[in-house]
């Protein structure tokens, strides 16, 4: 399990550790639902996001 | 009275929008201090225009179906000159200095803007417990929540204050409102409405769509408003179609995919009743009930809130450090996405791509989807969990569950209210393939009640 306030810590964000114990949770059971989904991912799949044809043209 | 009586009395001169915009002024006025469904009114706007919309009439001008029509704006979309909130501390006195799309094309369309509607912060949850601008009410129940984010477009819709008014839904946002205050709420597939000028939550989530009375009018809306906009990297060139066409008039042979999975579990009942109600109609109307399996909405749900929580703290990430002028929910959602790994984010975009591609198969099957849009009806103001057949569950997860999956894939999806004797509304949730919202509309029509 990700400890949530050593991570706020390393990257100095500033979350008070009260607000960090009252998200802990529901980052904690995000994370456990959301690993397990990443076996589906065929190797070559890129992301529904990508670089724009504007993009790089600079539109 | 429907957008589309309104325009027909405006054209036999029964009525001038002059009239009906005083009309509506009346309502918002008499329903404001009960309701709180707007953050800025624009009386003088909208008289202005009206007299306008009047005077152009009388020349033989005719900007179609929405000239001289009152109607609202949530308040993330840019409006120049008018402050535009998103329901914030941080843009409390915000005054654009140039028009969004939407606002430009139903301007073009001889439409009367009332005002700015009311909303959760920034968009970012579904209770319109604002705590900058007051809770918005339910119209049916002022205890209860209107659902959101845009809550107080459902209300005034709902409540007759407006014959409509725009909504943006990133999660459900306009059609959880829509299912709680017992209105139509239609959020068009990715692309088919501009973005552009409207004050964001979610990059790649957010949607612009109409709520409305009734399916037919939410057409006429769509028809003013979509279609191609350049200054929107997203925006779509597949052609637009006549979203207001006469109802198909017959659901026989329609082929109505019923899921087996998901939208069965953790119902309320008298929402599990209407639904099964609205089914039994359908097929005795001609309908084919299809029962089919769809892609894991539970799964898409996680998806759709790794990629929410990081965008989400990405574009409010400069306003991190006034911590005290977000709401405590809203703060509570920011500080989740900053702790995220990006490649998190990265993984939720790629399995996005692979929902997507599942979604595609099921069109061959089914013409539509049909599910409940809200395991529930509206909750209390100030209720954290509901009880859904003897277990809690959190309002929020709840009241999104069945529709923020729709968001990822990027579908058409319209809420439209079910008959019922719930004293609360409930809503039908109608899903299509891409760009189908003209038959989701002709559909609407004889599936809503």
């Amino acid at each position: 399990m990700t400890n949530w306030t050593a991570l706020a810590r390393a990257r100095a964000l500033d979350i008070p550790p009260a607000a960090l114990e009252t998200i802990a949770p529901s980052l904690d059971g995000l994370e456990q639902a959301f690993r397990p989904l990443l076996a589906k991912l065929p190797f070559t799949l890129e992301p529904a996001v990508t670089l724009s044809e504007s993009a790089v043209l600079g539109e | 009275m429907t957008i589309f009586q309104a325009a027909a009395s405006l054209r036999a001169r029964e009525v001038s929008s002059v009239e009906l915009t005083k009309e509506s002024l009346r309502r918002i006025h008499a329903e404001q201090p009960r309701l709180n469904a707007f953050i800025t009114i624009t009386e003088e706007l909208a008289l202005a225009q009206a007299h306008r919309a009047d005077d152009e009439l009388a020349r033989g001008i005719d900007r179609g179906p929405l000239h001289g029509i009152p109607y609202a704006l949530k308040d993330v979309f840019n409006t120049r000159g008018i402050r535009t909130t998103v329901g914030s501390k941080i843009f409390a006195d915000n005054i654009p200095g140039y028009d969004s799309a939407v606002f430009e094309k139903l301007t073009e369309a001889g439409a009367v803007l009332m005002g700015k509607t009311g909303l959760q912060e920034f968009a970012y949850g579904i209770t319109c417990n604002n705590p900058h601008f007051g809770a918005i009410r339910n119209p049916h129940d002022p205890d209860c929540i209107p659902g959101g984010s845009s809550g107080g477009s459902g209300a005034a819709v709902a409540a007759d204050m407006v014959y409509f008014a725009m909504g943006s839904d990133t999660g459900g946002s306009i059609r959880i409102p829509a299912t709680f205050c017992g209105c139509a709420g239609f959020k068009p597939t990715s692309g088919r409405v501009s973005r552009y000028g409207v004050m964001p939550l979610d990059f790649s989530l957010d949607h612009m769509g109409p709520l409305t009375r009734t399916a037919q009018d939410a057409g006429l809306v769509l028809n003013a408003i979509a279609g191609f906009d350049s200054r929107d990297d997203t925006s779509s060139r597949h052609p637009v179609d006549d979203y207001a066409g006469p109802p198909s008039g017959s659901l026989r042979g329609v082929r109505l995919g019923v899921p087996t999975n998901f939208y069965n579990e953790r119902v309320a009942s008298e929402v599990a009743a209407a639904f099964v109600r609205a089914l039994g109609e359908a097929e005795a109307a001609g309908a084919t009930l299809v029962p089919l399996s769809v892609p894991d909405p539970a799964e898409i749900n996680i998806v759709s809130r790794v990629i929410l929580l990081s965008e989400a703290s990405a574009l409010l990430e400069p306003y991190l450090h006034r911590r005290a002028d977000f709401g405590a929910d809203v703060i509570a959602l920011l500080d989740q996405g900053r702790l995220l790994p990006a490649t998190d984010y990265i993984n939720a975009q790629r399995l996005r791509r692979l929902y997507q591609r599942e979604w595609a198969k099921v069109w061959s099957d089914v013409d539509c989807v049909l599910t409940p849009t809200a395991p529930i009806t509206a909750p209390k103001i100030g209720q954290s969990t509901v009880d859904i057949a003897g277990t809690p569950e959190d309002v929020r997860l709840a009241s999104t569950r069945f529709v923020r999956a729709i968001n990822v894939i990027g579908l058409p999806a319209l809420s439209v209210p079910l008959a019922t004797e719930s004293p609360m509304p409930i809503g039908l949730q109608i899903i299509g393939k891409p760009f189908s919202e003209a038959a989701l509309l002709g559909l609407a029509s004889n599936l809503g009640h």
